[in-house]
Parts: C-alpha cells; sequence; structure tokens
C-alpha cells in the first residue's frame, strides 16, 4: 500500500484562462467564397435575366445585426446599377432585397434586407441572412463579352 | 526676425492635438464590417425578328394582281453580323411556289414575296436585302408580296403562314 504524502484525493487547483471575443461579422465562412456571387450566367438581348444569390453572414455569438447595405458598385450612373466588359460597354441591372420569386424592393441606398432586421447570432459561428435577386431587364443592347461588377457591402453590428 | 515664422506652426500642432482627442471617444459602440458582392453575366449574341400581317388587296379571276406589303422588324445585339433574314415559301408551297389557301378548298392562289415595291426581286429563304452588320437599333424591312391575277378560285379567305430566318454569327 502506498503512502502518499501529496494529500487526499482529488487534489484541487485553477488555472485562469482568458481571451477577450469580439463581436465580428464576415462574408467569408471557413472555406466557403470570399464574397458573395451574383452570377447571371449568358444573357441575351431578347430576355430578362435573373439569378438568386445567397447573402449570408458569418457573426459571432450575440453579434445584433443592425443593417447590411450595399453601394452602387463601381459603373453606377443615373440612379442604376451596371456591369462593364472593360471596354466602356456598360450592362445594367438591378439587386433586390428577396430571392427573385418575391423580390420588388430594390437593394439600394439605406435598405436592409428583412433577412438581416434585427438578427441576433446564436451561435459561435451563426451563419445569417438569406438570398437576394438581381436582374437584367430584357432589351438591354451590349456587344458580347463578359461583363461583370464589384458591390461593396456594409454591416452594422453591435 | 527669425523666431516669427516658427510661432504660427506651434499653433497649429496643437490645434491637431485636440482635434484628435476629441475625435477618439467618438468610436464606440457599433462596429462595421465589409465585403464584395461579385457580380457577373456574359453576353452572347442574338437576334429577334417580327412582323406586321401581310394583308393583300381583294384578288378576282377578272382583275389583275393582288399586292400587299409587311414591315419586318429585327433586333440584334450590338455588333452582331448577320448573314441572312429568309422567308420560306411558306405552309402550302408548291415546288418552291409560295400559295395561300383557303381552308377547307382545295384551290390555292400562287404568290411571291419580294424585296421591292416593283416586285422585281424575289425574297427567299437564301437573301436578304443589303449589308446588314454591326446594327445598334432595330432594322426594319419592308416586304412586298404579289398574286398573279387569272386564277379562278371560290370565294373565301386565301391564307399562309411565313417563317422568318435571321442567321448571324
Amino acid at each position: 500500500m502506498p503512502n502518499a504524502s501529496a494529500g487526499t484525493s482529488p487534489q484541487v487547483a485553477t488555472a485562469t484562462v482568458s481571451a477577450t471575443v469580439l463581436d465580428d461579422c464576415s462574408v467569408a465562412g471557413g472555406s466557403g467564397p470570399a464574397g458573395w456571387s451574383l452570377d447571371f450566367g449568358t444573357y441575351q438581348l431578347g430576355a430578362p435575366a435573373s439569378a438568386t444569390f445567397t447573402t449570408t453572414l458569418y457573426c459571432t455569438k450575440g453579434t445584433i445585426v443592425s443593417s447590411v447595405t450595399l453601394d452602387g458598385g463601381l459603373h453606377y450612373s443615373a440612379s442604376t446599377r451596371h456591369m462593364s466588359d472593360g471596354a466602356s460597354h456598360l450592362l445594367p441591372y438591378k439587386i433586390y432585397v428577396n430571392p427573385c420569386a418575391s423580390g420588388n424592393a430594390e437593394w439600394s441606398g439605406d435598405d436592409t434586407p428583412p433577412a438581416f432586421q434585427s438578427v441576433t447570432s446564436t451561435s459561435v459561428r451563426s451563419a445569417l441572412g438569406g438570398a437576394a435577386c438581381g436582374t437584367i431587364d430584357a432589351g438591354s443592347n451590349a456587344p458580347a463579352g463578359y461583363y461583370s461588377d464589384v458591390v461593396t457591402l456594409t454591416v452594422n453590428f453591435t | 526676425m527669425f523666431k516669427s515664422p516658427l510661432l504660427p506652426m506651434r499653433a497649429s500642432a496643437s490645434a491637431l492635438l485636440m482635434a484628435a482627442a476629441f475625435a477618439t471617444p467618438v468610436a464606440a459602440p457599433a462596429a462595421t464590417a465589409s465585403g464584395t458582392l461579385n457580380v457577373a453575366t456574359t453576353v452572347v449574341d442574338s437576334c429577334s425578328v417580327s412582323a406586321t400581317a401581310l394583308t393583300m388587296t381583294a384578288y378576282s379571276a377578272a382583275a389583275g394582281a393582288s399586292t400587299g406589303s409587311a414591315t419586318l422588324t429585327v433586333t440584334c445585339t450590338i455588333a452582331t453580323a448577320v448573314a441572312s433574314i429568309g422567308l420560306d415559301y411558306g405552309a402550302n408551297a408548291v415546288t418552291n411556289v409560295a400559295q395561300l389557301k383557303a381552308p377547307g378548298y382545295a384551290s390555292l392562289i400562287p404568290y411571291a414575296l419580294y424585296q421591292d415595291a416593283a416586285f422585281v426581286t424575289a425574297w427567299t429563304d437564301a437573301a436578304m436585302p443589303a449589308a446588314y452588320a454591326a446594327i445598334a437599333t432595330p432594322a426594319v424591312y419592308t416586304v412586298y408580296a404579289r398574286a398573279p391575277g387569272g386564277m379562278n378560285v371560290p370565294t373565301g379567305t386565301y391564307v399562309d403562314v411565313v417563317n422568318i430566318t435571321v442567321t448571324y454569327v
């Protein structure tokens, strides 16, 4: 029978571990894309195009998102967002706050989609948000080619 | 003489410090994050075509030719190269001659479509009126129809449907 000199079991000690977690939100989630992507595929003059895209934010637990706004992109003119082919040809398009099937309010200015209004992150890294819609009207006549735009989104949270 | 320029410089330096002191406490409660939304599409060449109804003048065996015209509107993506705008021989053709037909009757009235009001140059599947490339706005053409007189056919409304084919690169 061993004669332990260390005292009775169990032995108790404490170690203090601390870190400060700051509320944060980002559009990139793990191995996900670095940003949101609205890809219309191909567009032909004679028919409108639309595409639903996911609008997911990843936020730390307890973060309250107060607004998510989009700017006018790189080629905003005449109150309209445009894609460019890089050779000064522009193709107008619109972004709506809801998925395409129900989208009727444009996402511009101070507008925040319903999916982001007063939502609170409930887990360590919650995915918030939903989907939104982009459209190109029929009859927008621009030369064939690849057109793109970059819209900056701003997330306000507390 | 030498010291006087230094004084205003000191004054402006202290003003800067005060501005910084006031700015610091403002950025407290809300935080902001930003990201990007990448938008893209590929525009491909396309054309569409429409036509008005072509109604010809009343036809009788005794009278001369029956004629009429219609408007074709072709709209293409900017810089699309259009190779041809063709018209076929319709739904009742007999050996490459278009025919008007009244439902329920066997009788046919032969006719042809032309690019000009003088009925000289036929407008066929392979033909197109003019050089047609790199248009930016809808191009409008007139097509002329003529049915020679002399056919003795029953009274009725004679019709045909002609297909329009726009070929582009």
